[in-house]
């Protein structure tokens, strides 16, 4: 293999760019519900399981920062669509794809940026597909839901849970 | 805490339980079922929150009608759909360097990646570009092929260069590999040989080749006297044209007394013995003289650094120039090198300097005995001169008649302990204590000299000679 083709380690950046990087996404997942008005539930849980992520990204903190988030989310009754659940989406997908990169790596360690271009991309993939998604949500009728839409929903649901399963069987 | 930190931490634990041997078969049975969660790709926690989370948030948005759930975990879920578990076994092979190699010195170590179907990233343990050691943990993108990075070998002593330890990860982390400690390849980092002015050692009475100018007259090239013709001189060596004109002047006949002989000087080579104190090794500061130091062999810039840098210096000047050289190790007397010389005898002395200094003893007496220095070598002595005995030893061969010259390596300038009110006291003692042995050493006519000011060897084995002339 030539020179040309081999991969040359630079001196990158301090692993704990990575934890930085959830401390800021968090915070910022933490100020939306703060903004609606739930500060109990944002302080008493969302914040700490924030500040536990940041210590142990490869830990159950992140699930409870995201369900909790979700959560908070949901409290007020207001449009589904609102702007800040509109932010949440790219916050709450981009602390749980920070979370699993930095799981992967010590704090002493060094991350350098052409690792993560495979990752933003696909990131800015899935955030694409969001979009139209949040857009056919949109422009959807709102209003109840006939009983055969809803059965069909949830057999849906969980024909993609059992393709998702079947999908991660480890080889 | 990282899964990298989690699984090393499980793999050390499952290695003492090993050693423990507790010998019972459901505890193995155990054991190795949990070990397997841990050979090959493996599931991480963000798999487990992405199937949970992104599922749960989904099913129980659909059920209770609440969109912003949905939307909240679909993400999780599209990520899980776009992923495929990764197979293979990836590795990384390592390419071994010299075994051997010069401080001061540069090398591409590299390694080759082969990453396997699904690893998206690659946290491979390599050097820092410019640096020496196993290096940080590298986040890479896992590309097949070699990973190659910079190494620079600032200091001497003896070490490991690479250590290649390895964990793969799919898209976000989802599924490990690893970690994996690589295969540690290490290499002896020689003294550096920095440049210096050698001076003329005095010559052995028994050398009869070399390129030392002796006393005595012999085969040498260089003028020593035009005398007259005496029996058993050889005819080559007569000056015709001293002779002609010693005949000249006595009538132009060639009779006895007229006729001149060219007398040269011999050349003989010359012994020099490089003593050096390894029992210690201290730097400026004395409050942490009783202290290991940290990453490191010797204190860097300490007296035992200094020391070797010197006498890997003298003894690469002085052999080149064709002279005899050997290493005394004044806290171990099997670790010195006999007195020898070549290119090879070089290498040997480095070699055996970087494992000298590897067994620092702290204490103990010097040994520095008859049977090491050979007879008319020069003997140089370096030390920082902290005990008696050491100077003892010293002067005890000065007065055998050895041109003993001393080479204090003590910094010249001490930082006291600040964890103790004694600490300024201490560093008065030990300056006065140490003047004291540097005047009884330069009393009985050993010369003290400091490396680091100038290294002027040459010139003080110049004025030696000289005075030993007089």
């Amino acid at each position: 293999m030539s020179t040309k083709d081999a991969l040359l380690v630079g001196r990158g950046m301090p692993a704990l760019v990575l934890r930085l990087a959830i401390l800021v996404v968090g915070v910022a997942i933490v100020v939306v519900p703060l903004r609606e008005g739930v500060t109990v539930g944002t302080l008493v849980v969302l914040l700490p399981a924030v500040l536990a992520s940041v210590y142990a990204p490869a830990s159950p903190a992140p699930a409870g920062v995201v369900v909790v988030a979700a959560a908070l989310a949901a409290l007020p009754d207001g449009d589904p669509l609102r702007v800040e659940v509109l932010v949440l989406i790219p916050l709450v997908h981009l602390f749980h794809v920070t979370c699993g990169i930095a799981g992967a790596i010590p704090t002493t360690g060094r991350v350098h940026l052409r690792a993560l271009r495979a990752p933003a991309s696909r990131f800015l993939l899935v955030q694409g597909v969001m979009a139209v998604v949040v857009l056919l949500a949109a422009w959807l009728p709102t209003g109840r839901n006939a009983p055969l839409v809803e059965a069909v929903a949830l057999v849906g649901l969980a024909g993609v849970a059992l393709v998702t399963v079947w999908l991660q069987r480890v080889k | 805490m990282t899964d990298y930190e989690v699984t090393e931490r499980l793999k050390a634990r499952r290695s003492l339980t090993r050693e423990g041997g507790t010998g019972s078969r459901a505890y193995r049975w155990f054991t190795a079922r949990r070990a397997a969660r841990f050979e090959g790709w493996r599931r991480t926690d963000a798999l487990v929150r992405a199937v949970i989370c992104g599922l749960g948030l989904l099913a129980v948005g659909v059920i209770l009608h609440r969109l912003e759930l949905v939307l909240i975990g679909l993400p999780l879920v599209v990520g899980l759909l776009l992923t495929a578990p990764p197979a293979g076994t990836p590795a990384v092979v390592s390419h071994q360097q010299a075994a051997a190699v010069d401080a001061g010195g540069e090398a591409v170590v590299a390694v080759t990646v082969v990453p396997g179907a699904g690893a998206v990233f690659t946290a491979l343990r390599m050097p820092m570009p410019g640096a020496a050691g196993a290096g940080p943990v590298h986040l890479l993108p896992a590309v097949a092929g070699e990973v190659r990075t910079l190494v620079k070998w600032r200091s001497w002593g003896h070490g490991i260069y690479l250590r290649p330890d390895y964990l793969f990860a799919s898209h976000d982390g989802l599924y490990l590999y690893g970690p994996v400690v690589g295969v540690v390849a290490q290499q002896t980092v020689r003294p550096p040989i920095d440049a210096l002015q050698p001076g003329p050692l005095p010559p052995r009475a028994a050398g009869l080749v070399g390129g030392h100018r002796s006393g005595r007259p012999g085969d040498g090239m260089e003028l020593r006297d035009i005398r007259p013709f005496r029996a058993g001189d050889r005819l080559r060596r007569v000056d015709w044209r001293v002779t002609l004109r010693a005949a000249a002047a006595r009538g132009g006949t060639l009779g006895p007394g007229t006729i001149h002989v060219r007398e040269r000087h011999a050349e003989a080579d010359a012994d020099l013995v490089l003593a050096l104190d390894t029992r210690l090794d201290v730097d400026s500061r004395v409050g942490e003289w009783n202290a290991r130091p940290m990453g490191a062999e010797v204190r860097p810039g300490g007296s035992l650094d200094i020391g070797v840098r010197a006498v890997s210096t003298l003894a690469a000047t002085f052999l080149r120039h064709g002279d005899r050289v050997g290493l005394v190790d004044l806290g171990h007397p099997r670790g010195g090198v006999p007195i020898g010389s070549g290119r090879r005898h070089l290498e040997r002395i480095r070699h055996q300097l970087v494992h000298a200094a590897r067994r620092v003893a702290g204490s103990g007496d010097p040994v520095l005995n008859h049977a090491q220095v050979p007879t008319g070598a020069t003997v140089l002595v370096l030390s920082p001169f902290l005990d008696d005995q050491l100077v003892d030893l010293v002067v005890r061969l000065a007065r055998r008649g050895r041109l003993v010259v001393a080479v204090d390596l003590l910094p010249g300038e001490l930082s006291p302990d600040r964890t103790t009110p004694w600490g300024p006291a201490v560093v008065s003692i030990l300056r006065a204590e140490h003047g004291v042995r540097v005047r009884a050493l330069e009393e009985h006519g050993v010369p003290v000299l400091r490396w680091d000011a100038g290294a002027p060897v040459g010139a003080l084995l110049r004025a030696a000679r000289r005075r030993r002339r007089s």
